[in-house]
């Protein structure tokens, strides 16, 4: 999957417009990552990715891309 | 001295029985006199499950509950070796909150499969003729969540809800036949559930210390639940009929 689909993937997620998001964006400057979208990350990783996440690692999360590092 | 709550010589059923309320139920129910019948799909947890039982005619049956179909030789087997049934206390369940934009139809589907078409088809094949005691009792674990709503747990909720009605015509029909249900209905308790939750939102949560204004006992231990299961279990609550009973530390009372 490549950055973009990744991204486009997270945009769907938190209901963005197309091309919305770049790896480099602080999620703070995010109005839209909220608690509720937090959860959604947690469920979407769970399913496409296998992917476990906890509290501790989403409160490590400061950039777009440190979730995209995760989504493999 | 008396003991109001006996099960010497009864059979019954544990669904769920590898971990969490189910495992402690059973250790229970074994403690107080019955024969229990633990199903899960885990053989080896439901091995070590045994261990912890006292002595009884227990049985360990590894089962998929996904699997309808095989329900009925199952508890035909079960029947056959163990006798007639007394009760059955279904705590099988799975709980993954999800949000309403990511619950597909294969996430809905498989709540139902697990929380709910198992409990169904387990009554219809034990409430055969020959297949269980006069005063069989039975209980299916709901939650609070069938009552109260919360974000992310539309999927969850609706299957407890779901099972919390039927009991409600079932132990209506099937009372002719001396067999009650009713559904047990806790708040957060400490299992596995539990973990996952503080997992999730981390220690001391503001979700957390939103549920504990209203669960104001604190989170459940499990014995609290099982405690109240084997209530329901027993002849001494053999009036009680058709209905929720909340084990939930004050949270349903609390607006």
């Amino acid at each position: 999957m490549t950055e973009r689909e990744k991204l486009a993937m997270l945009e769907e997620m938190l209901e963005l417009e197309e091309g919305a998001l770049n790896v480099d964006m602080e999620l703070d400057d995010i109005e839209e990552y909220d608690s509720m979208s937090k959860l959604s990350l947690i469920v979407l990783m769970e399913d496409e990715f296998g992917v476990k996440l906890d509290a501790n690692t989403i409160r490590g999360f400061k950039t777009v891309g440190d979730i995209l590092k995760l989504m493999v | 001295m008396i003991n109001l709550i006996d099960f010497t010589g009864k059979n019954i059923i544990v669904t769920g029985a590898s971990s969490g309320i189910g495992k402690s139920i059973s250790v229970s129910l074994s403690k107080l006199g019955a024969n229990v019948v633990l199903i899960a799909r885990r053989e080896e947890e439901l091995k070590s499950v045994k261990n912890l039982l006292e002595d009884g005619n227990h049985m360990i049956i590894p089962y998929d509950l996904k699997n309808l179909d095989g329900i009925k030789d199952m508890v035909d087997d079960v029947v056959s070796t163990v006798g007639k049934l007394d009760g059955m206390f279904y705590a099988a369940g799975i709980g993954n909150a999800h949000p309403v934009k990511l619950l597909s139809n294969d996430i809905l589907k498989e709540l139902f499969e697990v929380n709910y078409y198992p409990f169904i088809e387990l009554i219809r094949c034990i409430s055969r003729k020959g297949k269980y005691n006069s005063g069989a009792r039975i209980v299916g674990v709901s939650s609070i969540a069938a009552k109260c709503g919360d974000a992310g747990l539309t999927g969850y909720s609706s299957t407890k809800a779901a099972m919390e009605a039927a009991i409600r015509s079932m132990s209506r029909e099937l009372s002719s036949k001396g067999i009650v249900i009713n559904s047990l209905a806790p708040a957060m308790t400490n299992t596995i559930m539990y973990t996952d939750y503080v997992e999730r939102y981390g220690e001391n949560s503001n979700s957390e210390k939103r549920l504990l204004e209203r669960q104001y006992l604190g989170i459940a231990d499990v014995q609290d639940i099982v405690n109240c299961g084997l209530f329901l279990l027993s002849d001494i609550s053999k009036y009680i009929a058709g209905v929720t009973f909340y084990a939930d530390g004050g949270y349903t009372s609390v607006q």
